[in-house]
């Protein structure tokens, strides 16, 4: 899945891609805030519907990423056995909370290349936990090739035979280990490298864009209002009676987003 | 089964008082295991580059998934057996965040569900440590006691976490009401798509026993199969790179 978004992230262009991290980061976090603190089930479907017309806008595969976010539903399974058939509205709350959240997440990541998001959160997290993210991302996709090598060889070798699960386990365990020992000297390379650089706590990673332009104001006017949609119970629950207005809103950009796609003008590869 | 062992709590179920805190503990832990790191940069540039590795190796296992049994292996103490219990945690840190990016486990409940994991890491450290200093047996053994304990330990701790928040859905008082009101005059109409009876709050309170139950039995077919892989792994790094446990780590 990682590699896939991060391919997602830097190949495709389209309009959500071209927009400018920083806004576009600011929105997600209002609607993930809005999300966390809803109690309103129809503002949860209509902001599905929502992030599931921006999944098609920027042209990104919709049955895998909308695969993807439904992921923590399975995280609540526990829970929601737990909690029974007590309350069904409050397990469509939960699901549709983790689901949103997810979604929003997801469409951040997709369209946002890693340097630029890790760059953003040099501004709020300290440089050595950045540097550690950056470093982990780039050593995941180094370690990737090295994992699919591995098992490659296991399979000639007839090590993940099906019939026989402690020889199949012990494969896998061995497979890591040679996988853990070819990531620690590469480590151990990137370390000297660091050395000889002059490293001293903070990798220099290019800045994020700040831009307002119409298409990160729309952005950020849509993110005010799914916050004030969320969290209108915390202020007087006015906006209640109007949450059908959001519901057709998020169908709108889904419907409009699959027309802009069908016409062809949605996302698409960028080969460089 | 999904990897109960280790489970990421999504977004918006617990509550903020409980969110929070956990930012906070977390936070607190990973100012101090930065402070310790920053007095020194050679220790610094040499923990940094194993940090990305070992952070990388965890999101490799995460993504081998076991099909028949839908699980994957998070390798938490692993990482703890080859990094020491406070880089570790800052490892354990590095992975719910990158993890909450990709929707595996909510994005603001990642204070918390790195105190899950890091306490893996810690316990699981710890225990590899003093079995190796006690228990004169295969390192398979050690790697698999002190993982099957440093699991069900996390988990005790996931119990605890959901117990103290008293998740309660219908307290939230979920609405499914579709209305289209005019803010000028008389609202045009209203529809009332799923309508919840009022209950009494305790009658919807998650029943704790059965959510320790489901998680403790599934999990506990997830302890022994970590375990196992675990103690193959370090089995493996004893016979061939020795030096990969036995090294001096950062911190107590």
């Amino acid at each position: 899945m990682i590699e896939q978004v991060d391919f997602w992230a830097i190949k495709l262009t389209s309009p959500v891609h071209r927009l400018a991290a920083g806004p576009k980061l600011v929105v997600a976090g209002l609607i993930l805030a809005g999300v966390v603190t809803s109690r309103d089930l129809v503002f949860l479907l209509g902001t599905f519907l929502l992030l599931s017309g921006v999944i098609l806008l920027a042209g990104l595969p919709w049955v895998r990423v909308l695969l993807a976010g439904f992921y923590p539903v399975v995280l609540l399974v526990p829970l929601l056995i737990a909690q029974g058939l007590a309350s069904p509205l409050g397990a469509l709350l939960m699901v549709g909370k983790a689901v949103d959240a997810a979604l929003t997440m997801l469409v951040v990541i997709t369209t946002t290349p890693y340097p630029v998001l890790f760059a953003a959160l040099r501004r709020v997290a300290p440089g050595l936990l950045v540097d550690t993210l950056f470093l982990a991302y780039r050593s995941f996709f180094i370690l990737l090739g090295l994992a699919g090598d591995v098992l490659l060889g296991l399979r000639l070798r007839g090590g993940l035979s099906a019939r026989h699960w402690g020889r199949r386990l012990a494969s896998i365990g061995q497979g890591i280990g040679l996988i853990i020992i070819r990531g620690i000297d590469l480590g151990e390379d990137f370390n000297r490298v660091l050395r000889l650089r002059g490293y001293r706590g903070q990798l220099t990673a290019g800045g994020m864009e700040w831009r307002f332009c119409p298409p990160e104001l729309v952005g950020l006017l849509v993110g005010v209002t799914a916050l004030a949609f969320g969290a209108e119970h915390a202020v007087g629950g006015v906006l209640a009676a109007y949450n059908g207005y959001w519901l057709v809103f998020g169908f709108g950009v889904l419907l409009g987003s699959a027309g802009f796609r069908v016409s062809g003008r949605g996302g698409s590869v960028r080969w460089s | 089964m999904a990897k109960v062992s280790h489970i990421h709590v999504p977004d918006g179920i617990l509550p903020l008082w409980l969110v929070v805190a956990g930012w906070a503990v977390t936070g607190g832990i990973l100012a101090g295991i930065l402070w310790r790191l920053r007095r020194d940069p050679a220790e610094l540039t040499g923990r940094v580059a194993r940090l990305g590795v070992v952070v990388a190796l965890m999101m490799v296992g995460i993504s081998l998934e076991i099909v028949p049994i839908a699980y994957h292996f998070n390798l938490s103490v692993l990482a703890g057996i080859l990094l020491g219990p406070t880089a570790g945690f800052l490892a354990a840190f590095v992975v719910d965040f990158m993890l909450a990016l990709f929707g595996h486990g909510g994005i603001t409940v990642v204070g918390l569900n790195t105190l899950m994991i890091g306490t893996e890491v810690v316990v699981g450290s710890l225990l590899f440590r003093a079995f190796s200093r006690v228990l004169p047996v295969d390192p398979f053994w050690r790697a698999f006691l002190a993982t099957v304990a440093a699991l069900a330990v996390s988990t005790t701790l996931m119990v605890g976490i959901v117990g103290v928040a008293r998740i309660n859905p219908a307290e939230q008082a979920p609405r499914a009401t579709i209305a289209f009101s005019n803010p000028f005059q008389e609202g045009v109409f209203r529809v009332e798509v799923f309508k919840e009876e009022p209950r009494e709050a305790a009658e919807a309170e998650l029943d704790l026993s059965t959510f320790a139950a489901v998680v403790y039995a599934l999990g506990a077919v997830g302890w022994v199969l970590e375990g196992t892989l675990i103690g193959v792994v370090v089995r493996y790094l004893s016979q061939v790179r020795p030096d990969l446990l036995a090294v001096r780590r950062m911190g107590p």
